[in-house]
């Protein structure tokens, strides 16, 4: 609409690893219903070019993330004129910032929370560095207060996705890996790993009823026997000490359930779950209601015996449930099914591999939802929890940041009214904006954005876009070595500056420049992120080796071989005054 | 609702809307003005799933349009706005009906709505259609988009019910027995947080599944565990489940445009910007009045006639404070453009005030919002442009979208 990169030397370039799914298509006016499935960066690009065929515009189907570097190297970042982000997470979010940062590119970065959004403007040299986003409102839980204590529906929301997961997903994974790899019984595995392959074959189910019924053992176990359990480890009027209640503040005491196939959450939780776990068997699953409740009658369970001896942390040490003694003689039958049955199997031409089916949490499944909201209002009345009712359940089980067009296409246009000030190269603070928006409230804050910091080394002043710029390569045309990047420290500004400080005024004076080197400042310590490349302080031998090393060579991270301009920091110390802190970093661009 | 088509088509959008959603399909909103404005306030209409959405334009479509009208296509050009965007609109969602009408707003076709929303209508015409519908009771919005700025106007007349002002989750309980009798009493987990009179609303309740369909209902409360709410002895027996949540209706009571002009009730991020707002507010009256005058817009850049709305604006005299000038000549001297993004914005902000009158949920606006990115004009090389710079040149079809943006930045959008 505005004819951005509609001229002979304009370039768009969308991208987005992602694809169209339904629950997009109520915010955004780029693609269809047709478009489905398809690859979100495709589709705009085509609607754009339909808007304004003189645009020329390029999709990319990645994910700019450390995983792409190779692809968007620093070249592609100074190249551009800006970049606009609309990004879903912090990570891919800092990420950016981090390379537009370094790159000196211009980056808009926008986005929204239900009617609630705001657009940054991040311009070298005039604004700030954008802020990290807040920390997301759902932080993870304490163990045990998932396991055992759960106090809101958040917690057994949580606990209902673990379930899920390991219901229906690791174990799964766990029996394909030990089905596909002959070796698996010869590593030491976890005991814990052992039992659980050795369940999860034992309970291959051979048809639908066999399913209902693993359900129904399930809901058992899970509503019923570890709440008899709990209870019996801390029954409801135990005492932390004489007279004080262990069911009391944070905790609420539980109560088991009993089985009722007429109520219908204990039966959708029966449905869902023998579902998931006939998906994850390949049996085909049915959603006659009457039929499993019909299943479920007949269904007889033993009494349930609490085991004696079990203990149950109230903090959160990690070596939890270690205390129960190893049964050798059991592990080795274990074992030894394990292997029978793995020769039985394999022998059996008629399954096909992998054995089970692991399914993955997906918030836009239904079944995948009724399991939750089922587990989790089952196990919420167990502790009486309110329960939430699907869409909540789903909202914050699935994490799902609440969407609306209207906020999503004011930032847009806000977004856009910036992108004309970057396209003009403005360099006046005054005209950008940070805008901040709420539609619920009726609230639209647009204000100058604060400057960029300055700080103070070596006497001077430099703003936190400053930074020295060193070609890093030798007269050989190979990478320069850590001795030449000092030498070249040794005669920068920066330490010329720092020197002048503590000699005062010294003036140009070729003797004091000579004095400079010998009684001024020197570099203590070159480092490229974690990585310490010269340390005054270290042995004579160490030093000679860290001198002669180029710039190319051996860095603990790989991506930094890759990288074509490293960002190195360095402390320096004079010999009458303490260490500086850091100065602007020294940006080294490698052949 | 729970695992539909709807849901799964609308789903990160109910968690905004609420329970109040259910109320889209039914409902039918006029857009009259297919220009950026109207065309972005019905797109988000029809996206977000409003029942019937008629379009109303009695202009054709130009090639200047397409700079800012993202629904037109080439193909297009010389048809009327409102039927040609009617075809890009319908295609965004299957679920809704959208309509054209291109010929007068008369009485008869007004009532048929129940919102009507205002984006090229000249004064005359905003005041006569704003009397008919407040008197209706038909939520009335003009939403104004002139070169930079943009004003919003809301009128959901005298008494107004708000179901859910809160944007949070509303406070419920868990239930554990409804009796059946006359009056039907209600065991939950703790009645701490209702009071006498409270409006309750309930999901999730199995056996007496009726209560979960019902609009809010008034509780009693009884004791710190029972609330008595009306006649349940005809429903089904309850077994199990079930959630019970209370609901805060808010009136709010809105005046008719004739009067709201006089003494605005500006709403603003920042108390420093009321000035700002009262200057367009003066403004934008003041264009009104210009072109009344004139037959037209001010042309771009054009001192002499930037003036004259600045004289106009003092001579309305009716805002109360000091009148700033420099804005009211800014705004003025770019007021005959149309910019995309600015469109986007105000479209995007009357829109949610159209679902506010909806789904009832969230505060509208009282009633004023001014919107504005004057400070474009500081830009290198755009505060330097003349009368002749911007002339209208006849548009080569290659290059049919910049001519307006020319209004107000140098030519050649790039790089």
């Amino acid at each position: 609409m505005m004819g951005l990169a509609a001229g002979p030397d304009g370039e768009l370039i969308i991208a987005d690893m992602d694809t169209v799914a339904l629950s997009n298509l109520h915010r955004q006016l780029l693609y269809c219903s047709a478009d489905i499935s398809k690859p979100k960066s495709v589709v705009a690009a085509a609607a754009v070019q339909r808007m304004n065929p003189d645009v020329r515009v390029t999709p990319h189907q990645n994910q700019v993330g450390p995983a792409t570097e190779m692809l968007y190297r620093d070249n592609f970042f100074r190249h551009l004129d800006g970049v606009a982000s609309a990004l879903d997470t912090i990570e891919a979010r800092a990420y950016l910032e981090r390379r537009c940062l370094r790159c000196h590119t211009p980056l808009l970065d926008s986005g929204t929370e239900g009617t609630q959004g705001n657009v940054l403007p991040m311009v070298p040299f005039l604004t700030e560095p954008l802020k990290p986003a807040s920390t997301p409102r759902d932080g993870t839980f304490p163990l045990c207060t998932l396991r055992h204590f759960p106090r809101i529906i958040q917690h057994t929301l949580q606990w209902a996705r673990d379930e899920f997961e390991g219901l229906f997903q690791l174990p799964a994974e766990q029996v394909n890996q030990f089905m596909e790899d002959p070796d698996f019984l010869k590593q030491q595995r976890p005991r814990e790993v052992l039992e659980q392959v050795w369940n999860s074959l034992r309970e291959r189910p051979r048809d639908w009823q066999d399913c209902v019924r693993w359900a129904r053992r399930r809901w058992q176990s899970c509503y019923h026997d570890a709440i008899i359990q709990l209870l019996h480890i801390y029954p409801p009027e135990h005492e932390t000490s004489p007279g004080v209640p262990f069911w009391a503040g944070d905790r609420t005491c539980p109560h088991p359930l009993t089985f009722n196939p007429d109520n219908d959450t204990h039966l959708d939780y029966v449905l869902a779950a023998a579902h998931l776990f006939a998906q994850v068997h390949r049996v085909s699953p049915c959603r006659d209601r009457a039929a499993i409740q019909a299943i479920l009658r007949g269904v007889v369970l033993p009494p349930f015996v609490p085991q004696e001896g079990l203990q149950i942390p109230l903090t959160e040490e990690p070596a939890e449930q270690a205390h129960i003694p190893t049964d050798h003689r059991q592990l080795r039958q274990i074992t030894q099914d394990l292997v029978q049955w793995r020769q039985d199997l394999v022998g059996n031409e008629e399954l096909q591999a992998p054995l089970m089916e692991p399914i993955h949490f997906e918030k836009d499944n239904n079944v995948h939802i009724d399991f939750i909201t089922a587990a989790s209002n089952l196990r919420a009345e167990n502790y009486s929890i309110s329960p939430a009712n699907w869409l909540t359940s789903k909202r914050i089980a699935g994490r799902i940041v609440p969407a609306i067009i209207t906020s999503t296409a004011a930032v847009a246009g806000l977004a856009c009214l910036e992108v004309y000030k970057l396209v003009w190269g403005c360099q006046d603070l005054s005209c950008y904006r940070n805008s901040n928006i709420n539609l619920s409230a009726c609230l639209l804050l647009r204000v100058q954005p604060p400057p960029a910091p300055t700080y103070w080394y070596g006497g001077r002043e430099w703003s936190c876009w400053d930074r020295l710029e060193m070609q890093g390569v030798g007269a050989d045309g190979q990478a320069v070595t850590v001795q030449e990047v000092l030498d070249w420290l040794q005669v920068s500004p920066v330490l010329s500056a720092l020197s002048q400080v503590t000699l005062g005024d010294a003036g140009p004076d070729p003797d004091t420049h000579l004095l400079q080197r010998t009684h001024g400042w020197t570099v203590t310590m070159l480092l490229c992120g974690d990585d310490v490349l010269y340390d005054s302080k270290a042995d004579a031998e160490t030093r000679a080796q860290q001198q002669a090393q180029r710039l190319s060579e051996n860095f603990r991270d790989a991506r930094k071989l890759q990288q074509q301009d490293l960002e190195l920091l360095y402390i320096c110390e004079g010999q009458d005054a303490e260490a500086e802190d850091t100065g602007p970093p020294l940006l080294c661009s490698l052949p | 609702m729970a695992g539909s088509e709807e849901e799964a088509r609308y789903s990160r959008q109910l968690y905004v809307l609420g329970g109040g959603a259910r109320r889209l399909p039914g409902a039918a909103v006029l857009v009259s003005g297919l220009r950026g404005t109207g065309a972005q306030v019905a797109t988000a209409l029809v996206l977000a799933g409003t029942g019937r959405v008629v379009l109303h334009d009695c202009d054709a479509a130009c090639t200047a349009d397409r700079a800012h009208q993202f629904l037109l296509g080439e193909s297009d050009l010389g048809q009327n706005r409102a039927e040609a965007s009617q075809r890009a609109l319908a295609e965004l969602n299957p679920h809704v009906v959208v309509e054209t009408h291109s010929g007068e707003l008369s009485e008869a076709f007004l009532a048929s709505f129940q919102v009507v929303v205002l984006t090229e209508s000249p004064l005359e015409e905003q005041l006569r259609i704003g009397n008919f519908c407040h008197a209706q009771g038909i939520c009335f919005i003009v939403a104004d988009t002139k070169g930079l700025a943009g004003q919003l106007f809301c009128d959901f007349g005298e008494h107004f019910v708000i179901d859910d002002p809160a944007e949070e989750d509303p406070v419920s309980a868990a239930v554990q027995h409804i009796s059946q009798g006359s009056p039907g009493v209600v065991t939950c987990m703790g009645t701490e947080d209702f009071q006498d009179g409270d409006l309750v609303t309930f999901s999730g309740v199995q056996g007496m599944t009726e209560l979960n369909s019902q609009e809010p209902v008034p509780v009693r409360v009884l004791d710190t565990s029972r609330l008595e709410i009306s006649d349940t002895s005809s429903f089904s027996p309850y077994r199990c489940g079930g959630l019970v949540s209370r609901v805060r209706p808010e009136e709010c009571s809105h005046k008719p445009l004739c009067q709201a002009l006089e003494e605005p009730k500006i709403e603003v991020a920042n108390p420093e910007d009321k000035p700002r707002s009262r200057s367009l507010h003066a403004a934008f009256q003041a264009l009104h009045a210009f072109r009344r005058e004139r037959g037209r817009l001010p042309r771009p850049r054009a001192p002499a006639e930037a003036e004259r709305v600045l004289e106009l604006a003092r001579s309305l005299g009716a805002q109360q404070g000091p009148l700033d000038e420099n804005i009211v000549r800014a705004f003025a001297s770019v007021s005959a453009g149309d910019l995309c993004p600015v469109a986007a914005v105000l479209g995007a902000l009357a829109a949610q005030e159209v679902l506010k009158a909806i789904t009832r949920k969230f505060q509208p606006l009282n009633q004023w919002l001014y919107f504005d990115a004057l400070e474009c004009l500081a830009l290198p090389g755009a505060a330097e442009l003349t009368e002749t710079d911007c002339a209208p040149v006849r548009p080569r079809p290659e290059c049919c979208c910049w001519p307006y943006q020319s209004l107000l930045f140098p030519v050649g959008l790039g790089p």
